[in-house]
């Protein structure tokens, strides 16, 4: 397409600029641009449309010879499978995420946080919202709690304190996937593309990479500092093991639970409310 | 109310997961000092209290201020909590079920909130 636009006298497109805007703006259809060239003159006259034209006469010839095959592929709801559908959405996604680092950013900044990291990168992106660095500071708050009852204490809190930290990582993910969920219903979902299960499916499936890794992050800067593997005796690495499985468990629930609330509800703000609610009653209710 | 919360779950695990099986040192400001009376020594006063209530003596066989750490194990802090060390992997298994069930939670609130629209039209 480029070729054609520019062998017919428009201007150059350039490397890194996206073709579709370049199109509006070498047509005259954007705002500051104009145009002294009759595109469709050009058009008319031109050796692609009698291609075309070619081709089509091609095409009807041939078709209408060959007898219609009534199967079920042509009564599906969506052209490809289920399959496919979701490897190309999922694959989407993690694009997004990736073209987005704010996002990430803020998720891993947010439940882990290294000071040193904020200080040395003065390149984040403006839109970072850096809240607090939280295991971080738990993990370092109670620097190697001893084993009398006031450090066992100690250690308990910080147990709790974690779970405290994850309500604002939920806020994230539900407004990201209540953005997601705009552009698929105005868009997508009317030209059927793809179904609603893929899209929620590839949602899921997208949070995962960034939740494992803040998993990691958190046992880290968590566990090791407070010193509980002081108290695993001859099973260090079983229980170690264990704690990062349930640290692993809980980023999977905040991202399901925050995915479950949100996929019903209307806006971001009343669903982050009701996350907020329920997680509270969750906690204050644990025993 | 407390069954049903995912956190009494995660939070029993990972309890128990970090603080099991482990002796409590006390800090001096922790112990408790009692007299025993004259004639017994710390550790004949003192046992049927801590057969009963648990914690550790310090020095049984003195005769004058008896210290006492009033909780002898992690174990104890854990029962206080209500969860036990062999409960860890059913604690893990209970997450993964609320994980699963959140998943399916997702798609069933996803298709009675919107999943309906394409099919009226």
């Amino acid at each position: 397409m480029t070729d054609y636009f520019q062998s017919h006298g428009a201007r150059q497109c350039h490397k890194e600029e996206n073709p579709a805007e370049w199109l509006l703006d070498v047509i005259g259809a954007s705002v500051g641009s104009d145009n002294t060239k009759d595109w469709s003159e050009t058009w008319k006259n031109s050796s692609r449309k009698q291609e075309v034209k070619n081709r089509l006469v091609d095409m009807k010839e041939e078709l209408s010879a060959s007898p219609m095959q009534p199967n079920g592929k042509a009564k599906q709801e969506f052209a490809v499978p289920f399959a496919t559908q979701l490897w190309a959405v999922t694959v989407r996604n993690m694009e997004q995420d990736w073209r987005i680092p704010s996002y990430l950013y803020s998720k891993i900044l947010l439940s882990t946080g290294t000071v040193s990291l904020s200080l040395s990168m003065p390149l984040l992106h403006p839109y970072m919202t850096l809240t607090s660095d939280q295991a971080f500071f738990i993990g370092f708050s109670f620097w190697m709690s001893p084993r009398s009852i006031q450090g066992v204490q100690n250690q308990i809190f910080a147990i709790f304190l974690l779970m405290t930290i994850f309500s604002n990582l939920m806020q994230l993910i539900m407004e990201k996937f209540v953005r997601n969920r705009a552009l698929f219903e105005a868009r997508e979902r009317l030209s059927k593309i793809y179904s609603w299960r893929v899209f929620l499916s590839s949602a899921i499936i997208a949070e995962l990479p960034s939740q494992n890794l803040i998993a990691a992050l958190v046992f880290i800067c968590w566990y090791y500092p407070i010193g509980m593997f002081r108290n695993a005796g001859a099973d260090t690495s079983e229980r170690g093991a264990l704690m990062f499985l349930l640290i692993w468990c809980f980023c999977m629930f905040t991202s399901t639970f925050s995915h479950m609330l949100v996929a019903g509800i209307e806006d971001a703000s009343t669903a982050v409310n009701l996350a907020q609610l329920l997680y509270m009653l969750s906690l204050i209710f644990c025993g | 109310m407390n069954r049903v919360s995912p956190l009494t779950y995660l939070i029993g695990g990972m309890a128990t997961a970090g603080l099991a099986n482990a002796p409590i040192t006390c800090t001096s400001l922790e112990l408790l000092t009692v007299n025993a009376p004259s004639g017994q020594s710390c550790v004949e006063y003192l046992s049927p209290y801590l057969h009963a209530v648990g914690g550790r003596l310090l020095n049984p066989d003195a005769v004058r201020k008896c210290e006492l750490c009033p909780l002898a194990e992690t174990n104890d802090v854990l029962a206080a909590l209500g969860t036990h060390y062999g409960q860890r992997w059913r604690d893990v298994g209970f997450m993964f079920a609320y994980v699963v069930f959140n998943v399916g939670g997702a798609f069933v609130l996803y298709w009675i909130g919107r999943g309906r629209r394409g099919r009226s039209r």
